[in-house]
């Protein structure tokens, strides 16, 4: 009996435990330390194509882009961007919603409008 | 039933066939798991080391390397993928063991199986995803899933433990001092 609770437990298995607890730990202690001292970067940005021309903004600060006299509005609000409205047919761009994730993007056609967001892209998935 | 050398006596590098016999063992084990299907990278028993548990404690430890060497190697070319991407990831691995092994070596007996084997699959996976984040995706984000690694070889590391416990109580006899022919 004491035999197999020898090979479940023994003294010296403390130390292979707290190190694979700071080893699991050890991510968590490197974000908070970057982020203290600001080495990351995790901000995103809007591109707004309109007409041509190209328009870049913060995704960190709440505002609202007016466009062709006020008749296209993007909005920027909670870090999320969307276009509030628009004067086209469909209404496409407007049901597209809020979108926040790098590489996501709303295109609207009739009044040649690309919002898209910019950051460092996250993967859909991996495989091997 | 197997007959192993007893706890007192360290197995050298002389006693060739246990060390060709350990090898295939793992191999085979690890050929089996490796036709199992996997839901992700990192989940696997890893029921391979279960002959590698079973003998750790009882050999010395240029033995204990050639064994994960071996059996990665037969792995490989049972499986076909010894020079494959899945055949690199499989000899980063077992890098990963035998340098958890090399730093565990001199209290090993100190250490439960259980510890060993959650220690040996944890350093595996660490060195697979370092070398799948810094080689295949370039990408060192993808250490941010370390803690959900990490509990998936503590998982897996415990149930390759419990399962070698249970085999060396009811199939092994450590009586190798009794076997025909040796000193």
């Amino acid at each position: 009996m004491k035999k197999i609770a020898k090979s479940f437990f023994r003294k010296g298995d403390l130390l292979i435990y707290f190190f694979i607890f700071f080893v699991t730990s050890l991510p968590f202690i490197l974000t908070g330390v970057l982020k203290i001292t600001g080495n990351i970067h995790e901000s995103l940005s809007i591109e707004i194509n309109y007409n041509g021309t190209h328009y870049l903004y913060s995704l960190e600060e709440d505002r609202e882009i007016r466009f062709k006299n006020d008749r296209i509005i993007v909005e920027i609000k909670d870090k999320k961007v969307r276009v509030k409205e628009s004067d086209c047919p469909d209404k496409l761009c407007m049901k597209r919603g809020w979108i926040d994730k790098p590489g996501q993007f709303i295109i609207c056609m009739p009044n040649k409008l690309i919002v898209k967001v910019i950051g460092k892209e996250e993967y859909d998935s991996i495989t091997y | 039933m197997i007959v192993l050398p007893t706890e007192k006596k360290i197995l050298r590098f002389e006693d060739k066939r246990y060390i060709l016999f350990f090898s295939t063992l793992a191999g085979i084990f690890s050929f089996i798991e490796s036709i199992l299907p996997k839901p992700f990278l990192f989940v696997k028993i890893g029921i391979g080391y279960i002959p590698i548990l079973l003998i750790i404690d009882k050999i010395s430890y240029i033995p204990l390397i050639s064994i994960i060497l071996v059996k990665t190697i037969i792995t490989g070319i049972f499986a076909g993928t010894l020079f494959s991407f899945t055949g690199v990831l499989s000899i980063i691995g077992s890098f990963g063991c035998i340098v958890a092994y090399s730093i565990i070596f001199p209290f090993v007996k100190k250490l439960s199986k259980v510890s060993i084997s959650i220690l040996l699959a944890t350093f595996t996976n660490i060195f697979q995803l370092i070398f799948y984040s810094y080689f295949i995706v370039k990408d060192f984000n993808l250490l941010k899933i370390l803690p959900f690694v990490n509990l998936i070889s503590i998982i897996t590391g415990f149930i390759t433990s419990l399962i070698t416990i249970k085999i060396e109580e009811n199939f092994i006899i450590f009586e190798f001092d009794k076997i025909k022919g040796n000193k």
